[in-house]
């Protein structure tokens, strides 16, 4: 039986019991979903006593199924106002199962204003240690402290200055797997913020002495099936991009079609986006020590990771990915590779969602306060969220905050949360997901990119922004959506693992079940909490603005938006 | 012979990487990657005349980053 813990911030005390009986078979951003809506109220403050900050393992966390290793964390999102799950990486979930633990929530905020962390040792004892001492420490540096003082052989999910200043836009950061780099984030929607308002560092999790053994319906089964979908995987995985190169590769599929947006989403063609793309991170990689290829996670077989080095071959980041790239890189006019990778370092080590950070910085572009390419000026200004100056702090509330103190009339956010980088008019089932997801203007909710390509029109995509909705869901509660691209043919098998894991019917349609409730659920927790339809709609620019690329405007109706989810 | 892939296609003097893949029964449309032994190659460059035992990898890109 998997057990949670739960952390009163308040009488500080650590109190592990069983996992409910309703939550024991799900996982991720469905356990997510059910918890909050069971547990917070939706129109609580985000930063307030009532809203948790939680931690969930995937349905499949500890088992042999690559990928099922990762990380959702949920709360109220301090950004959007509404639900949020933002899934990561790294090695905190591996070992969080290892203990037999799927949730840790953490509830209420300290009496006083300190700085813990939550330590689970390595016989699984878990409790709050003062962490003062780690007030205004960075990630990088913090990794460091922390390993120096308890060993290697753990896991963190921390927070830098941005979390403990609450800033809107700050990320969690959690370290990697091997490198154990805090470089993979739960970046979206403002979750350091919340983090710091709960007081709460880091979490520290050792590996255990004795890995916790979960009682399976039938454990042969699940084995098999496993299998199975691992080997699909890896075969995938010798013709993915994401695993010969690493998401960057997106680049070289989006620079030539309009999609990949260039100076804050303009709509115009960025004649040197080679200058950032594949070929340039390949040879740079290849002539400094660099790396890919790299698992973030134990056991995955997709390996999409990366190590990058600057020209002297010192390590400068890792988890360099798309998004980041081609946000400060075409969105900002800037073709630096490693200046970009410098960018991605900082946002990783004071812990901020590189996705609003660029966006924010395009805001500083658009209204002139830097010039379009102007990387040099881009380092200084994220600098400034690290000193906390003032304009800094306006930074660290990310793309909306940004755009509205300099009087910028093209922001890119949907639910008060930017854009990843791919522009809606040129593949609008990502537009359509972007506009209704709970989650804000979110990729990960159900990019349409791959069939934007083959456009069978309007009511095409949004079928399949609808479709991949329901899956990213599911997806998101059981295992990396880049692996689960590769199990698209035997999702069925997903059901039958779960009757193998938790007995219960081995019907898909409990599966499908999960993503549908998944969706319903988080859009009625923020209806509650004030949101209407519209919230559901992109910013004004992208109906009435043609991408100078293609024509194309965003010309979906409201109409067909608001019955997305009417199943 | 060059192989794109797992498949073998019969090297004919004069060919492209283009031409390659498409015997091959690959798109070189929007959303592949191409890597030509162990060198990723534009859109423009799959028009390189192709080697006897070139090596080519076509990637199709299914999610983004």
């Amino acid at each position: 039986m998997w057990s949670k813990l739960t952390i009163d911030m308040e009488a500080l005390t650590v109190q592990k019991q069983p996992l409910e009986e309703e939550f024991q078979d799900l996982g991720g951003r469905g356990l997510v979903a059910q918890y909050l809506i069971k547990n917070v109220p939706p129109n609580c403050d985000p930063l307030g006593k009532e809203n948790q900050l939680l931690f969930c393992t995937s349905v499949f966390a500890g088992t042999r199924l690559t990928t099922s290793n990762r990380l959702s964390v949920g709360g109220k999102s301090p950004l959007t106002g509404g639900i949020k799950e933002s899934n990561s990486g790294g090695f905190a979930a591996a070992l969080f199962a290892d203990h037999g633990l799927k949730l840790i929530a953490v509830k209420n905020i300290p009496r006083e204003d300190k700085l813990w962390i939550l330590r689970i040792t390595s016989d699984g004892e878990a409790s709050l240690q003062d962490a003062e001492e780690y007030r205004g420490m960075n990630n990088y540096d913090f990794v460091d402290a922390i390993k120096e003082r308890f060993g290697d052989k753990l896991a963190t999910v921390s927070i830098g200055s941005a979390g403990e200043r609450r800033y809107r836009a700050s990320s969690i950061q959690i370290s990697e797997f091997n490198s154990g780099h805090p470089s993979r984030a739960a970046a979206r929607g403002g979750l350091g913020a919340l983090m710091g308002s709960k007081g709460l560092k880091a979490i520290v999790v050792e590996k255990p002495m004795e890995k916790f053994k979960f009682e399976f319906k039938d454990e042969e089964k699940f084995n098999e099936l496993a299998l199975k979908l691992n080997k699909m995987v890896a075969e995938g995985a010798k013709t993915d991009p994401f695993h010969n190169i690493g998401t960057i590769a997106t680049i070289e599929a989006t620079g030539e079609n309009g999609i990949l947006p260039v100076k804050n989403f303009s709509g115009k063609l960025f004649q040197d986006y080679k200058e950032v793309g594949a070929k340039k991170f390949m040879t740079n990689l290849a002539s400094r020590g660099g790396k890919n290829k790299m698992a973030c996670q134990p056991g995955c077989v997709l390996q999409c990771s990366n190590c990058y080095n600057d020209k002297d071959g010192n390590y400068l980041t890792s988890g360099f990915e798309y998004e980041t790239i081609a946000l400060f890189g075409p969105n900002c006019g800037i073709t630096d590779l490693d200046a970009i990778a410098s960018m991605d370092r900082l946002c990783d080590d004071i812990g901020v969602d590189t996705i609003d950070t660029a966006n924010a910085i395009a805001m500083c572009m658009e209204t002139g306060k830097l010039q379009w390419g102007d990387a040099e000026g881009a380092l200084e200004l994220l600098k400034e969220m690290a000193d906390g100056t003032g304009f800094g702090q306006i930074m660290g509330n990310g793309c909306e905050a940004v755009g509205n103190e300099l009087n910028c009339e093209r922001i890119p956010v949907v639910k008060h949360q930017a854009m990843a980088a791919y522009d809606p008019r040129n593949t609008k089932g990502t537009g359509i997901t972007y506009a209704t997801s709970p989650m804000g203007a979110d990729h990960t909710a159900g990019l349409a990119m791959g069939r934007a390509f083959d456009d069978r029109g309007r009511a095409a995509q949004a079928y399949v922004s609808n479709k991949l909705q329901v899956a990213m869901s599911f997806a998101d509660s059981m295992m990396c959506i880049f692996a689960f691209a590769h199990v698209v043919p035997a999702l069925p098998l997903l059901g039958e693992m779960m009757g193998a894991m938790y007995g219960g019917s081995s019907e898909y349609s409990r599966v499908t079940t999960m993503g549908v409730k998944t969706l319903l659920t988080e859009r009625g927790f923020n209806k509650m909490a004030g949101m209407t339809e519209k919230d559901d709609r992109l910013p004004e620019f992208f109906y009435r603005e043609r991408s100078e690329a293609t024509g194309s405007k965003f010309d979906i109706d409201d109409y067909e938006l608001e019955v997305l989810f009417e199943f | 012979m060059i192989r794109v892939n797992e498949k073998e296609v019969e090297f004919i003097r004069g060919m492209t990487i283009a031409d390659a893949m498409i015997k091959a029964g690959w798109s070189t449309g929007d959303g592949t990657i191409v890597m030509v032994d162990g060198e990723v190659l534009s859109k423009e460059e799959l028009s390189r005349e192709a080697e006897s035992d070139t090596e080519i990898r076509v990637m199709l890109l299914i999610s983004g980053g």
